[in-house]
């Protein structure tokens, strides 16, 4: 299909906005893993130990999703600049590329989701036993 | 209806700007967990516990919503792809299907809403009591 100059123009404002959400969550996970740590410092609980290993992975999935992202949004701009110099085919490429590497970071980001809940799970894992107790 | 390559883009912003506020309500939530457990196991309040026990379950459905979401928008990106390579009836597929995984990540998301009433409620009725 055609590429027009407002093609790869239209995923800015998508990709700026998922960039945003994912900031939001390194930073919440990056606070959490620091308190956690200062926890773990003050008393030494396992339940802590297994917590600061998920967040960390995750910390390194939202790095890895948030350079994909960052990529695909710089091919994008390269495909809209090729677009203007009419470089119609290498254009489309470019775009298909940026496309592959957003699909690549959104996938990251559902495996990331699916971790994601482990943390807390972990915290409330003796409340679970209080629940029983009742 | 023939669908053109801009098409699947529409849904583009919109998806992200649910995910940012997916993400934003499940940091406020976990976060808020975490203090009420602290809270619990200082006070050993019922009515803590039931509250936690609301929010698990609220923060099970937006992890749930998330994950459609960015599938979502995952399915979405194929189906730009596809178009881009004129494989037509691929592309209309994908989009269908991102569109029927959206869905289901709002009508979530509108169980929760339903839902997140009740935690407060229960504080309510205990400064009541």
């Amino acid at each position: 299909m055609e590429l027009s100059l407002g093609t790869p123009a239209m995923l800015f404002p998508a990709i700026a906005l998922l960039l945003l959400a994912y900031t939001n969550r390194f930073l919440a996970l990056a606070g959490l893993i620091r308190s956690l740590k200062t926890q773990y410092v003050e008393s030494p609980n396992p339940n802590l130990i297994g917590q600061i290993q998920n967040i960390r992975k995750r910390i390194m999935q939202v790095r890895n999703m948030q350079a994909c992202g960052i990529m695909a949004f710089l091919l994008c701009v390269v495909s809209m600049w090729l677009v203007y110099i009419s470089q119609e085919l290498l254009a489309e490429y470019i775009f298909g590329f940026s496309l592959f590497l957003l699909m690549m970071s959104l996938y990251i980001s559902f495996r990331e989701i699916q971790i994601s809940v482990h943390a807390l799970e972990i915290e409330l894992s003796d409340l679970e036993e209080l629940m029983k107790g009742k | 209806m023939a669908i053109s390559l801009t098409t699947p883009m529409l849904l583009f912003p919109a998806t992200s700007l649910i995910l940012l506020a997916y993400t934003a309500k499940l940091a406020y939530l976990s976060n808020l967990a975490r203090t009420l457990y602290k809270q619990y196991t200082i006070l050993e309040n019922e009515g803590l516990l039931i509250q936690i026990r609301n929010l698990r379950k609220r923060i099970y459905f937006i992890k749930n919503m998330q994950a459609f979401g960015s599938l979502s928008f995952c399915f979405c990106t194929i189906s730009v792809f596809m178009l881009l390579n004129n494989w037509m009836i691929a592309g209309e597929v994908f989009l269908g299907l991102s569109s029927v995984l959206l869905v289901i990540a709002l009508y979530l998301s509108f169980m929760e809403v339903v839902l997140s009433a009740e935690a407060l409620k229960i504080v309510v009725k205990d400064v009541c009591d």
